[in-house]
């Protein structure tokens, strides 16, 4: 049985990439996150959702989103935006700064 | 007052994926991120004791990460500045033959015309067989093959486990033909999809 299995799985594995190239460019970091946090329109989800079968690194980056669920900080406090962020990193630090 | 071990594992949920996220959006390939975030929740624990409630612990594990981040930009841009020009000539000079691919990375062995031919053919059946399953019943199948479990699989297409079994029940039901007829394989083989 797992002989044939097998077999069928490399079939399978063999039409990645045909399908892959059908599908276009992976989604980006952002759908990503996205996908994870279920703020996706039904049909980008879609999108994600035939991109993760056929593509390991979409999924494996999916699976490790998910390994933790968001549980809200209790005290209401946003984390710093992207932008707070870069203008912090206007002076870069040191090699081997400790926070 | 809560011990520094929940603590540590309050800001470890808390956090995790945000600051997984925030590396993944600069373009870090999904193991450095990995690896880049549990850099930035060491260096946390490490720091735990100092930390005053100046600012939040969040903004503090960002400002962690982004160090982390421009320190490891600095880093690449200094690598890639050093890196020396290397040209196929120097690796492999004139007077020495270019190796076939296949002695380099290994290779499978040569198949018939015949064979090549009926291996297409196997290979274009799954796929039209697969493109008449309903999407998430494909998906489910192909994650399986691809030797994900039952719970990996529920996780990644956010539905249940039952749905799951579900699909894949009516998946091997609906391939049986294929697999039987074209694939040579039996009843009990086409139990294994599940």
């Amino acid at each position: 049985v797992s002989d044939k299995r097998a077999a069928l799985s490399e079939l399978v594995r063999e039409l990645g990439p045909e399908i892959r190239r059908k599908l276009g460019p992976s989604p980006s970091p952002d759908e990503i996150d996205a996908y994870v946090n279920g703020t996706l329109s039904e049909e980008q989800a879609e999108n994600v959702r035939d991109h993760l079968t056929w593509d390991t690194e979409t999924r494996e980056t999916i699976l490790d989103l998910m390994m933790f669920p968001i549980i809200a900080p209790p005290r209401d406090e946003p984390l710093v935006s992207d932008e707070e962020i870069l203008r912090d990193g206007e002076t870069a630090p040191r090699s081997g700064d400790s926070p | 007052m809560a011990s520094t071990t929940d603590r540590v594992q309050r800001l470890f949920l808390e956090n995790y994926r945000p600051i997984f996220s925030f590396f993944l959006k600069r373009g870090f390939p999904r193991e450095e991120c990995r690896d880049l975030t549990q850099e930035t929740f060491s260096r946390a624990m490490q720091g735990l004791k100092g930390f005053r409630d100046e600012a939040s612990e969040a903004t503090w594990l960002f400002r962690i990460a982004r160090n982390l981040w421009l320190n490891k930009e600095r880093d690449q841009g200094r690598q890639k500045r050093r890196r020396p020009e290397v040209s196929i000539v120097q690796v492999f000079p004139e007077d020495q033959e270019i190796p076939d691919r296949r002695e380099v990375f290994g290779g499978s062995e040569e198949l018939s015309p015949q064979d090549r031919l009926l291996r297409r053919e196997q290979v274009t059946r799954v796929r039209d067989a697969l493109a008449a399953l309903p999407p998430q019943r494909r998906r489910c199948l192909i994650l399986r093959l691809q030797g994900l479990k039952y719970r990996e699989v529920a996780v990644l297409l956010g539905i249940s486990l039952q749905a799951v079994r579900s699909h894949l029940s009516q998946a091997r039901h609906q391939m049986r033909g294929l697999l039987e007829d074209d694939l040579g394989l039996g009843h009990r083989e086409s139990e294994a999809m599940e």
